[in-house]
């Protein structure tokens, strides 16, 4: 389904190509010699928003003045041994591939770019060695020009800012999240489709990319705190919301079911979710608390089913206090001014850590395969002895650098071949049928208008951003355009078939060395969820909480886009992990305030956690948790669930918490008498 | 207007130190005008900027015209 472009759309492609064409006339009125890549640069940093223009036009700066710098200081030294050079500029394109992908902001195009402008200034500059730091100087110049060019003609023309569509994305996101909250309160509410909630985590994440856009909006700039203050508190919104939705299913399916008074609370507060009314219903959420501080019944005596409506309210009252969180920076970040004073309700954990998961084993690998392909590409080139194949290194090198942090590159490098492959007739059609009948600048001008306006209009539909960017990156590149028209068709066919076969290359070497797919990225996933699992519950990360939580929160997001590609049903994968990660933080934090019987026994309900996720680890594969972990932890229970306090409460939540996510299925819990549970701890301390 | 700085043997066009010469003033200049408060009256920030950065530029042009003969 294509829509007609919008407004939007054609006005974004005319400042493009403006820029475009501003870029190239003064590159050709100061003589560079290759304007066109200061043309085609423009067409790459161009984005709708200006802030994402600013920031990927000075990482790639950045990035083309390392590699420059790179190649002045190889070329020279290892050109009479074509081998060594090609070894160097293959180790290089790994190593900054590798720092590339261990950086997930968008800082991460500065390494990348570091990485192929190396290959990029090098490779032509082989036959002609002492000409390389005027390549280097001029390729620098060139990309400065088609930087600064985009980003005065972003800023100054019509700009779009950042913070609207950051708020668009926002205010979905929070219609997603208040269906499920209300849906998850109250089966009154229609069913939102389960997808939904996974597209909720990895919305959370894709803010991470706005938001580092952002800083590079000038009029914005004071919001990123903010807006990072929301994802945290968006994505703690999660395993909360997930462990409510457990708990009310949980209790609906025993006799007692959930008390009446609490359903009617439970579909007040969904209303009051759905409506979100920001600062206006703050009253209403004090009310809320105190009613559902009134529902809580516990003591020794309690049920399962007491257990679980504690449980339940405890998370509803976390619930509303970080929603309560959410609105207040949502009308903050409406309002373009943040409140110094701003106390956050919620402060159960400490949010905003900003520990990352990486996958370094895939990481190397990626790098080592996009670097060896490099290394290859070379040898073919050398050994063929093909003039113009240093373009062909070079695309390759481009299309396997581009794409190497995905699970799955290869059908995005076999984009890459499609689009590249199509602006061959374009771009012959172009030069040699129409250039050459235009003379002036401004004839050239129009000419290229009429391509390059129809598919920068393309570039604002996410599924064609890749194509046109492409089409028309390549275009331009393929076009050369330089100072005087010298049209050559035997140099203009050998030097695009040779990018055209590089890419070609890159793809089946892709293919070959890098089959699975994401399959193989989630298993690992969760394979390093259990081991952290294991080990956060045997006591080895004791004390960073920040880093755990938004380490574990981190993962979800990663996980979770993949799960919902995966065919198979994974079901509750991922938030289940998460959950269990929580209840035992939940449980080591208070632990210790308890009474020795209680804090042993809860001891070893963490020992049995850390086991179970140790077998699963060695078995590489989800394994049914053993009986006796569901015993600790009924033991675990019935020793807090008599004492008093808060800390009590907390530990009772965390083992009821863990009892259903570990064993949904399982009996209803049955407290046990005294002696059962003194004797098996009595006399050991683990 | 032509003439080129000595840089250890570098030679850099004078235009190019003029031009960062200028881009640190506007960068003092827009902090003490977002100091002031002005930025509050401006309609289109980026265009005010780059019109800032035009105008400084200029005046360092001219003042700096006596020291190229």
């Amino acid at each position: 389904m294509m829509t007609l472009p919008s407004w939007r759309d054609w006005l974004f492609s005319a400042k493009t190509f403006f820029a475009a064409i501003l870029a190239l006339y003064i590159g050709m009125a100061l003589g560079l010699p290759r304007p066109y890549w200061a043309m085609s640069t423009v067409y790459i940093v161009s984005h709708p928003l200006i802030g994402a223009t600013r920031s990927k036009g000075l990482y790639r700066v950045i990035g083309t003045l390392i590699g420059g710098a790179a190649a002045v200081l190889f070329v020279p030294r290892f050109v009479n041994e074509p081998i060594l050079l090609s070894l160097v500029i293959s180790l290089w394109t790994g190593t900054l591939l590798c720092l590339s992908m261990r950086d997930r902001t968008p800082r991460n195009y500065l390494f990348m770019l570091s990485a192929y402008t190396l290959p990029m200034i090098a490779l032509p500059a082989v036959s002609q060695p002492e000409a390389v730091f005027d390549i280097a100087l001029s390729r620098s110049e060139e990309i400065v020009l088609g930087i600064v060019c985009a980003s005065v003609v972003a800023a100054i023309v019509f700009p779009s800012k950042v913070a609207p569509v950051l708020e668009a994305r926002i205010g979905a996101w929070f219609k997603d999240a208040g269906n499920w909250a209300a849906e998850a309160l109250s089966p009154a509410f229609a069913r939102s489709h389960p997808a939904t909630r996974h597209r909720l985590a990895a919305d959370i994440l894709s803010l991470d990319q706005y938001i580092s856009h952002l800083a590079y909006d000038a009029a914005n700039a004071d919001m990123v705190h903010t807006t990072r203050e929301l994802q945290s508190r968006m994505s703690m919104l999660l395993p909360i919301l997930s462990s409510l939705t457990a708990t009310l299913d949980a209790a609906r399916k025993l006799e007692q079911g959930v008390p009446a008074p609490l359903t009617g609370l439970m579909e007040a507060i969904a209303r009051w979710i759905i409506a979100s009314q920001g600062s206006k219903g703050r009253d209403e959420a004090a009310r809320f608390q105190r009613q559902l501080a009134d529902a809580r019944r516990s003591g020794p005596d309690a049920e399962w089913n007491d257990l679980l409506i504690a449980h339940a309210v405890a998370r509803l009252q976390s619930l509303i206090r970080l929603w309560q969180d959410c609105l207040d920076l949502r009308d903050m970040i409406a309002r373009g001014e943040a409140d110094t004073a701003w106390k956050p309700a919620y402060r159960r954990w400490e949010l905003g850590g900003k520990a990352r998961h990486y996958d370094h084993g895939m990481i190397l690998f990626a790098a080592a395969s996009a670097s060896l392909a490099i290394f290859l590409a070379c040898l073919l080139w050398i050994g063929m002895g093909w003039n113009d194949g240093a373009s062909a290194v070079i695309l390759g090198a481009v299309a396997s650098c581009f794409f190497a942090a995905q699970d799955e590159p290869a059908p995005l490098i076999r984009t890459f071949f499609t689009w590249a492959a199509v602006s061959i007739p374009l771009t012959a059609v172009l030069l040699f049928l129409i250039i050459p009948a235009a003379h002036e600048f401004e004839t050239l001008a129009l000419m290229l208008a009429i391509p390059f306006l129809a598919i920068g209009t393309l570039a604002s539909h996410p599924r064609f951003t890749m194509a046109a960017m492409l089409l028309t990156v390549n275009t331009a590149s393929f076009l050369g355009l330089q100072g005087a028209y010298d049209a050559d068709f035997t140099a203009f066919f050998n030097s695009s078939v040779a990018g055209v076969c590089g890419v070609l290359f890159a793809l089946c070497w892709t293919l070959l060395t890098r089959p699975f797919g994401a399959e193989l990225a989630m298993r690992r996933l969760l394979r390093a969820s259990w081991k952290d699992l294991a080990e956060t519950a045997a006591g080895s990360h004791r004390g960073d909480y920040a880093h755990l939580t938004s380490h574990m929160l981190d993962r979800l997001g990663l996980l979770v886009p993949r799960l919902a590609a995966s065919d198979d049903d994974h079901g509750d994968a991922g938030f289940g992990e998460l959950r269990v990660g929580f209840s035992t933080l939940d449980l080591q934090r208070d632990e210790h305030r308890l009474p020795e019987t209680a804090h042993v026994a809860i001891d070893r309900v963490l020992q049995s956690v850390a086991g179970h996720y140790r077998e699963c680890v060695d078995h590489h594969g989800q394994r049914q948790p053993p009986a006796s972990l569901r015993e600790e932890i009924d033991r675990a229970l019935s020793l807090t669930k008599a004492e008093l306090g808060r800390a009590a409460r907390e530990a009772q939540n965390a083992l009821v918490e863990l009892r259903i996510t570990l064993f949904p299925d399982a009996a209803r819990f049955v407290a046990l008498t005294g002696a059962v549970v003194a004797a098996p701890t009595a006399g050991e301390t683990p | 207007m032509i003439g080129e700085v000595d840089l250890y043997g570098v030679f850099i066009p004078s235009l190019l130190v003029l031009m960062l010469i200028a881009l640190a003033v506007t960068g003092c200049l827009r902090f003490v005008l977002l100091r002031l408060g002005v930025y509050k009256l401006v309609w289109h920030r980026s265009l005010f900027n780059f019109a800032l950065y035009v105008i400084v530029l200029g005046g360092t042009v001219a003042l700096t015209r006596g020291l190229h003969p």
